[in-house]
């Protein structure tokens, strides 16, 4: 039973990521018929000397903090919202989760309209902010490029996160929450001792799937900007693309793949750490 | 630059523009090609192997563009009827994603087509990494091998390559067939000028001063062009005619010339464009409806975006018109697109390709098809005086000094796709204005310099 799925996870996983390892350490060029070279750290020593490599790393913890925090707290308030009683709660539920079943692409390309300076909808919205008397350029100045990505992203992620949510807050035993409301509890009290302890274990596993989703995610940045102007709004897998497949320049864009890898595999250790740290802290 | 690089249609009248129409492409000398060349009878198509039906896939932006679908199932309706055994299945990408598609599989190795549409700088990666059959006896069997749809394609599509300086060899093969060219002009709506009172600009401080007035946000732009990063290739491409107009090239043989006055002054004529005249953020599609329904002014591109805009708005026939690059020197590119057969195709499928290139090679059908897309022509059958008058709108073209745009590129040529990916990192952020023109063009420079060591060592 075992050969099959060893068999599976050499052929998808560990040649693919051997490959890649391999190429980093050499100067390849796609579509040119000339092997590889092997170059030892070069490619890495380039990396650590770029600046625009780290900026694009800064972008990228930008991207998923920024990202992150607002989709976790809004989810989270959706979640609890969705899961009181109230007429229409079904409809709610549905609707609420339209964005996420949206089709990116053809999504980024309705908000991609909706951010044009001249025509879009979100100049609208823009003038209702107190001190705003032009339209912002939503795509182009490298400010308001990144909160319209993170906007997008947020409106695009929150739902499939909130549903996830719901999903936690309704396995919580509800006699826990009729017992303390007997003892006096307060809502703010329920919250803090039954809620969240309930939906933690969610919580957590969630943030980090999303954390790491957002190191990898593509089509919102890459279509709405580029990564641009420059690369001010570019993400680590944006820069791998750009490097690897529009540079051509493969063996540098596996190098950055690499260290995108190792950067996801290090918040996974510390989201395991974190994790059994509270855990022992509860005992 | 030779002058035989850059011969193009300066001093033309409009009809002689149109006869020559290939003119940026002019420079390769045909007599060479001729010797010994003998067509076969137009139209004539070689057995299909095969009687099973065979389904052939046709990669083309065609598909999807208004004007140019039509004619070209109307040719495939055509080419069915008359070889019922070969069915054809369309492979559509729209044009400013074209080459980037192309390019994607010919990174993963395998192009999904048997026969496509190829542009310039990706033909080149085609052939260099072997994706593509000779077109040699298609062309020769078809019956167009001794006019500008083949005299014309430049000496990079031929197999010997090693000195583009050189004119091809009729020994060598011929990877591709033009099935048209297009060159820069001035494109402009004749009612918002003369409501401005306003005459033509003939310098570039001229066409930002005009443009700057006739700029009404978000009524009316003075100026439309590409400047966005998702839009790299048009970005780069529309730059194109202002560095020839500045008297820059991108490349001087394999050394980047991109912080040249030249290049300087095209970054800061987009910055001061960008500002104060350009719809700020659109692309092309959204720039392009908006010169078809009369709210962009000026415009530099080719030939082929009129018959567009006529498409999209068939009033815009009354008020499009071209004139003279706005530059001294009215020099301008040249931008031909080409017919390719995929190499690695299995047997009955390459035939079947074959099969259909020939047909549509045919003069009748690339007659057809110059007509129905409002092409210059390429072919003496499809030159015809009531056809040239049929196109008020095309005379400007015919004024500008046609340089093929490939040579603007230098020894990179076969490198076009890692160039501007460099130079519109650094350009999108002058435009902004996040840097200076000086400065965007000492980076790109850097960066283009380090390129270049790890191309030519």
């Amino acid at each position: 039973m075992a050969l099959p799925v060893a068999v599976y996870l050499l052929l998808v996983f560990a040649y693919p990521i051997a490959q890649e390892i391999y190429l980093s350490f050499t100067r390849a060029r796609l579509l040119e018929r000339t092997p590889p070279v092997w170059v030892g750290l070069d490619n890495y020593l380039s990396l650590a000397e770029s600046a625009k490599f780290w900026l694009v790393i800064g972008n990228t913890l930008l991207y998923a903090v920024a990202a992150n925090a607002i989709i976790i707290v809004l989810a989270l308030g959706l979640a609890l919202l969705l899961n009181q009683a109230f007429h229409g709660r079904k409809v709610a539920r549905v609707v609420t989760s339209l964005p996420w079943a949206f089709p990116e692409v053809a999504a980024v390309l309705v908000w991609s309209w909706m951010y044009n300076k001249d025509f879009g909808v979100m100049n609208v919205f823009a003038g209702w902010v107190p001190g705003i008397s032009e339209n912002p350029n939503w795509l182009l100045d490298p400010w308001t490029a990144w909160f319209s990505i993170v906007l997008m992203t947020v409106w695009k992620i929150f739902p499939f996160f909130s549903l996830i949510i719901l999903t936690a807050l309704q396995l919580i035993d509800k006699e826990l929450y009729a017992a303390a409301k007997i003892d006096g509890a307060g809502s703010l009290q329920l919250f803090r001792h039954i809620t969240l302890p309930g939906i933690a274990p969610t919580l957590g596993i969630m943030t980090l799937l999303i954390t790491i989703w957002g190191f990898r995610r593509f089509p919102i940045i890459y279509l709405l900007t580029g990564g641009g102007p420059g690369v001010r709004t570019a993400t680590l897998v944006v820069l791998t693309y750009i490097t690897a497949i529009r540079s051509l320049n493969i063996g540098l864009g596996a190098a950055m793949a690499i260290v995108g890898l190792i950067l996801s595999l290090l918040i996974t250790v510390l989201y395991v750490f974190v994790t059994r740290r509270l855990g022992q802290a509860q005992i | 630059m030779n002058d035989r690089r850059q011969a193009g249609v300066s001093n033309l009248s409009r009809r002689g523009f149109l006869q020559v129409s290939a003119a940026g492409v002019a420079g390769v000398t045909a007599g060479s090609l001729l010797s010994g060349c003998a067509p076969v009878a137009p139209g004539a198509a070689p057995a299909v192997v095969s009687s099973e039906p065979v389904t052939i896939k046709v990669m083309s932006w065609w598909w999807v563009e208004k004007g140019s679908d039509v004619a070209l199932r109307n040719l495939v309706e055509k080419f069915e009827a008359a070889y019922p055994e070969i069915k054809v299945e369309e492979v559509s990408f729209p044009s400013n994603i074209y080459e980037d598609a192309q390019y994607s599989q010919m990174a993963a190795g395998k192009l999904d087509a048997d026969v496509m549409h190829t542009l310039e700088g990706t033909g080149i990666k085609l052939i260099e990494g072997g994706f593509l059959e000779p077109l040699n006896d298609v062309g020769k069997s078809a019956g167009i091998w001794e006019y500008d749809a083949i005299t014309k394609i430049p000496p990079w599509f031929w197999s010997d390559r090693s000195n583009f300086d050189e004119s091809p060899d009729d020994s060598g093969d011929l990877y591709v067939l033009m099935f048209n060219t297009a060159q820069d002009g001035l494109i402009y709506n004749m009612d918002i000028i003369e409501q401005a009172g306003a005459s033509l600009p003939e310098t570039q401080d001229e066409a930002y001063e005009l443009a700057k007035e006739l700029t009404d946000r978000p009524n009316q732009f003075g100026w439309a062009n590409r400047h966005t990063v998702p839009e790299k290739a048009g970005f780069f491409r529309d730059m194109i005619p202002w560095l020839l107009g500045y008297g820059g090239v991108y490349a001087d043989g394999q050394m980047p010339t991109v912080n040249t006055d030249a290049m300087i002054n095209t970054l800061a004529h987009w910055r001061r464009m960008y500002l104060d005249c350009f719809p700020q953020g659109s692309d092309a599609a959204t720039f392009r409806r908006m010169i078809a329904e009369g709210k962009v002014a000026l415009y530099t591109d080719n030939n082929a975006l009129p018959p567009n805009f006529f498409n999209m708005n068939p009033d815009s026939e009354n008020f499009i018109r071209s004139a003279a690059l706005p530059w001294p020197n009215r020099k301008g590119a040249s931008f031909p697109s080409y017919w390719a057969w995929p190499a690695d195709s299995p047997p009955e499928k390459k035939e079947a390709a074959r099969t259909f290139l020939e047909f549509w090679a045919s003069p009748d059908n690339f007659k057809e098809m110059t007509w129905a897309r409002k092409d210059p022509p390429m072919i003496p059958q499809a030159n015809t005086p009531e056809y040239l008058d049929s196109l008020p709108w095309m005379s400007g073209f015919a004024t500008t000094d046609a340089v093929p745009w490939l040579f603007v590129m230098g020894g990179f040529q076969g490198h076009v796709e890692e160039f501007r990916t460099i130079v519109v990192e650094h350009a999108s952020e002058v435009v902004v204005g996040t840097i200076s023109p000086e400065e965007g063009a000492q980076r790109a420079q850097q960066g283009l310099e380090v390129l270049a060591d790890q191309l030519f060592g």
